[in-house]
């Protein structure tokens, strides 16, 4: 009981603040995916590359323009909401009525696209992010928490918040809920459909921009191919929660970050990158669509 | 003789919505048996219970005698039900023989090596595949379209397409969902021709048709379905008659 | 002509060729399951490791003949094939791409994590058995056996469960059952190139067959024209081609890469041979024009 206390407890709690950093941080991600497969049902592999863009906004931007780190936030979301925007028009936007698999492979050819374009502009190898928050450690009690952490804890929920918010009371977020629910009954009904999936566009590039500056900056290292992997996770995130469920991506990317950084300190650490995977394939066997997703309706 | 097809207090409930209630009804051999009754009575889904595409909250189901309640759809084809499917659910990117030419996978056996390998066996069976394709694509007049794909015939073709796929697997008992839905005049006046042969055949027919001229003209037996549950049943004439089945009708159409 | 020779006796375009027909055989394998049944599989890259640590750990430590390592490699792919597709299968679309892709990423990192597979260092010192010889007769073979499956009851199953599952399962099709067999299949195919290519190139890294490979074979068959045997050929041939005729791009060569798929797929969202039927297509040509016309065409 006393060692439960004072060693087990403790490293729980700290593990659980470090595991919902990472976790919010794919939630923000997550959520882009999880909007966008809920109106068009694409997995839109290019939207790890939007993160990565967004990181390296921000990077250029506090180190180049000396600006502050919420301003760079900023940019970067000004910078990845048109580009994500052109991505669908150009890329899916033609595609729509078409195969499954040709927005995948579509989509595929912009990640690939972009990685190369940011290669060939930034190097290969991982830059530095500039340290642009005192590393300043909170100790409470037996758990200590940075700075950095209570910032990216913060932004990401005021973030979400603003989301809920827009998706439920907004005119565009209704339209988007009723698109989701039920394409063709809202084209029917005069939602213009085409605004509606750039809108999603932009919120879902607003938020993983906004998680590229905040994991630059916890992590102080990006790079070209760092949507890749994150990409992945987050998407796992979200079909973890139970794809086109807001909540389910939310809950996703904070159950997969605890459970990643929770397997790491139980020694799985060269598993890591498999950790999201197992848990995805363990869930879908048992709940097919997720945790809040909703039971798929086979009706003949 | 045992009815080919018993059905039992059979009910199945959709998350709260009892599709169908509590019914009981007998096919015997050789008919031409009609389920009739408003939009969202039921029909399909006692179409689907019997194809064991759904599986019966309550109740069983018997074929020959034979309890099939719950089996999968793909093993009642085989033990000789086969049917239709009121919105239209063709192999639209094949050709029609190969439609048909898979209508008669249960009444064929080989599999993976037989393809490699084939075998004179597998030739053997394989032409006889294809001589029962052209057999039933021939009762529904198709058999001069067989190399065009599915998807590019037309909306009456495409129904008939389904029956002959249906045909090919030899079935005693047929299920035709709608098979009039969207014909004309002249269409349904072949259709009905067409489906008194496949009973000439000696196949029993089990209808789902909105179309009353068409039913009266060619049940020997009505059920009348109403909010899932059976509300008359009998032969045209004593179903036509019955109050209850025109209040149901009448109060729908005044809604 | 001179330049016909000097191609085929350039060890460095054999090696290249060679290697095209390699991934040949995975995207064979591939366009079974998603191109003729219909089921993703975003992983097929891991069915390749499989075959390759399989094979090559085989052939290194044990001596087994070449061949027999090969089969080997293909059978263990297929088993593990199985494994994963029996609790699957009730998946569909994008479920079951994404728990295939997953699947991978979980093969690669036990493969970094495994003793005896030398982890992320990789495992060298592979015995090079692949030639051109071998790989070609194989493709052939697989070719062959694959249009027979596709022309079959067997093949025509397939297709109907892509077509339409339910319609399938009420014309007799023991639809589960099929997709499995499908993805053994296929798996197989996986396997067996995995063990070519371990044996082409004698060193094999767990890294060579992450995603980024598995998304290249769907490329390869998608481009090409799913469900098409000539399809997957030709789209294998140029994908495989493209870099090497991309070189003088140097850089940008990826850049290109990518927009070429998003082209691609703007314009040919079927694939270049997408909805062609060759056979179909030949036979016409055939009955219209006298036989005599035809020398003439070229
Ligand atoms: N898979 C299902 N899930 C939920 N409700 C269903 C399902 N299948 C049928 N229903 C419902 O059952 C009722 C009967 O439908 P159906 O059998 O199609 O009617 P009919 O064929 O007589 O027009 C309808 O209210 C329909 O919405
Ligand atoms: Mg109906």
């Amino acid at each position: 009981m006393f060692t439960f206390l004072s060693e087990v407890l403790p490293t729980f709690l700290q593990q659980l603040i470090n595991g919902l950093t990472l976790g919010t941080t794919y939630a923000l991600i997550a959520l882009g995916y999880t909007m966008v497969y809920g109106i068009i049902q694409l997995i839109n592999f290019a939207h790890g590359e939007v993160y990565m863009i967004g990181a390296f906004v921000g990077l250029i931007m506090v180190s180049v323009y000396e600006v502050n780190f919420f301003m760079a936030m900023l940019v970067a979301m000004a910078v990845c909401v048109p580009l994500a925007m052109l991505i669908e028009r150009i890329a899916y936007r033609p595609l729509r009525s078409s195969t499954r698999l040709a927005p995948l492979i579509s989509a595929l050819g912009v990640s690939i696209f972009l990685q190369t374009l940011m290669t060939l502009i930034a190097g290969p190898n991982p830059k530095g992010f500039p340290q642009v928050i005192e590393d300043t450690i909170y100790i409470v009690g037996p758990v200590q928490f940075s700075l950095v952490q209570v910032i990216i804890l913060v932004l990401a929920g005021l973030l979400m918040v603003l989301l809920h918010y827009i998706v439920k009371y907004t005119k565009m977020g209704k339209a988007m809920r009723a698109t989701s629910e039920d394409y063709e009954t809202a084209n029917l009904m005069g939602i213009n459909v085409n605004r509606i999936i750039s809108f999603t566009f932009a919120m879902g590039a607003a938020l993983a921009s906004a998680g590229g500056v905040l994991v630059g900056m916890y992590f102080n290292s990006i790079h070209p191919l760092m949507g890749v992997s994150v990409g992945l996770k987050s998407f796992c995130a979200a079909v973890l929660g139970g794809i086109g469920s807001i909540p389910g991506a939310m809950l996703g990317g904070i159950f997969l970050g605890v459970a990643e950084v929770t397997g790491v300190s139980v020694g799985l650490g060269s598993y890591r990158d498999a950790i999201a995977f197992g848990l995805l394939i363990l869930v879908l066997l048992f709940k097919p669509t997720g945790l809040l997703g909703k039971p798929i309706q086979r009706k003949v | 003789m045992p009815p080919l097809l018993k059905m039992e207090n059979i009910s199945i409930v959709f998350g709260g919505l009892t599709a169908v209630e509590s019914i009981s009804f007998e096919v015997e051999k050789g008919r031409i048996v009609s389920l009739i009754g408003p939009n969202g009575a039921g029909k399909s889904t006692v179409f689907n219970i019997i194809s064991g595409i759904y599986s019966p909250t309550s109740g069983s189901v018997y074929f020959l005698e034979k309890d099939i309640t719950g089996d999968r759809a793909y093993k009642i084809t085989g033990y000789g039900i086969a049917r239709t499917f009121q919105n239209i659910r063709l192999f639209k990117n094949l050709t029609v023989a190969d439609n048909v030419r898979i209508g008669c996978h249960s009444r064929s056996r080989a599999g993976f090596m037989g393809a490699v390998l084939r075998a004179g066996r597998v030739k053997g069976e394989e032409r006889g595949i294809t001589d029962r394709a052209k057999e039933s694509l021939a009762v529904v007049g198709l058999a001069d379209k067989s190399e065009d794909l599915a998807k590019n015939l037309s909306y009456g073709d495409q129904r008939k397409l389904e029956i002959a796929r249906a045909l090919a697997s030899s079935p005693e008992l047929l299920l035709l969902d709608e098979p009039a839905a969207g014909m004309n005049a002249g269409e349904k006046q072949g259709l009905m021709e067409m489906i008194k042969a496949i009973s000439h055949m000696g196949v029993t027919i089990l209808l789902v048709e909105h179309d009353m001229k068409f039913v009266m003209g060619i049940s020997d037996h009505i059920i009348v379905l109403d909010y899932g549950q059976i509300i008359a049943s009998g032969t045209p004439e004593e179903v036509q008659n019955d109050p209850v089945v025109i209040e149901a009708y009448l109060g729908k159409e005044a809604d | 002509m001179q330049a016909i020779i000097d191609i085929t006796t350039n060890p460095y375009y054999i090696q290249v060729i060679t290697m095209m027909g390699v991934y040949l055989i995975a995207a064979l394998g591939l366009n079974l399951i998603t191109g003729v049944t219909g089921q993703f599989s975003f992983g097929h890259a891991a069915y390749m490791s499989i075959g390759a640590y399989t094979s090559a750990l085989l052939t290194k430590n044990l001596d087994l003949p070449f061949l027999l390592s090969l089969l080997a490699g293909g059978l263990m792919a297929a088993l593990f094939g199985v494994i994963l597709a029996v609790p699957s299968m009730r998946l569909t679309g994008d479920y079951l791409g994404i728990t295939t892709l997953g699947f991978g990423e979980i093969v690669r990192v036990v493969f970094i994590n495994m003793e005896i597979t030398g982890g992320a260092r990789g495992l060298a010192g592979i015995p090079r058995s692949t030639d051109l010889t071998v790989v070609f007769i194989l493709v052939v073979l697989f070719i062959w056996a694959l249009y027979r499956i596709n022309n079959s009851r067997f093949g025509r199953a397939l297709a109907a469960i892509r077509e339409d599952e339910i319609a399938a399962e009420s014309m007799g099709i023991n639809v589960f059952l099929y997709k499995v067999e499908s993805f053994a299949i296929g798996t197989f195919l996986a396997g067996i190139s995995g063990g070519l290519y371990a044996h082409l190139l004698q060193y094999i890294n767990p890294a060579d067959f992450g995603f980024a490979k598995s998304f290249e074979l769907l490329n390869f068959v998608v481009i090409g024209g799913l469900g098409s045997i000539p399809g997957t050929v030709l789209g294998t041939t140029v994908l495989s081609l493209a870099p090497e005729f991309l070189r003088f791009v140097k850089e940008y060569r990826m850049l290109i890469y990518g927009g070429l798929m998003v082209l691609m797929m703007i314009f040919r969202p079927h694939g270049i041979l997408g909805g062609v039927d060759l056979g179909r297509l030949l036979r016409k040509v055939l009955r219209k024009k006298p036989p005599a016309a035809l020398s003439g065409g070229n």
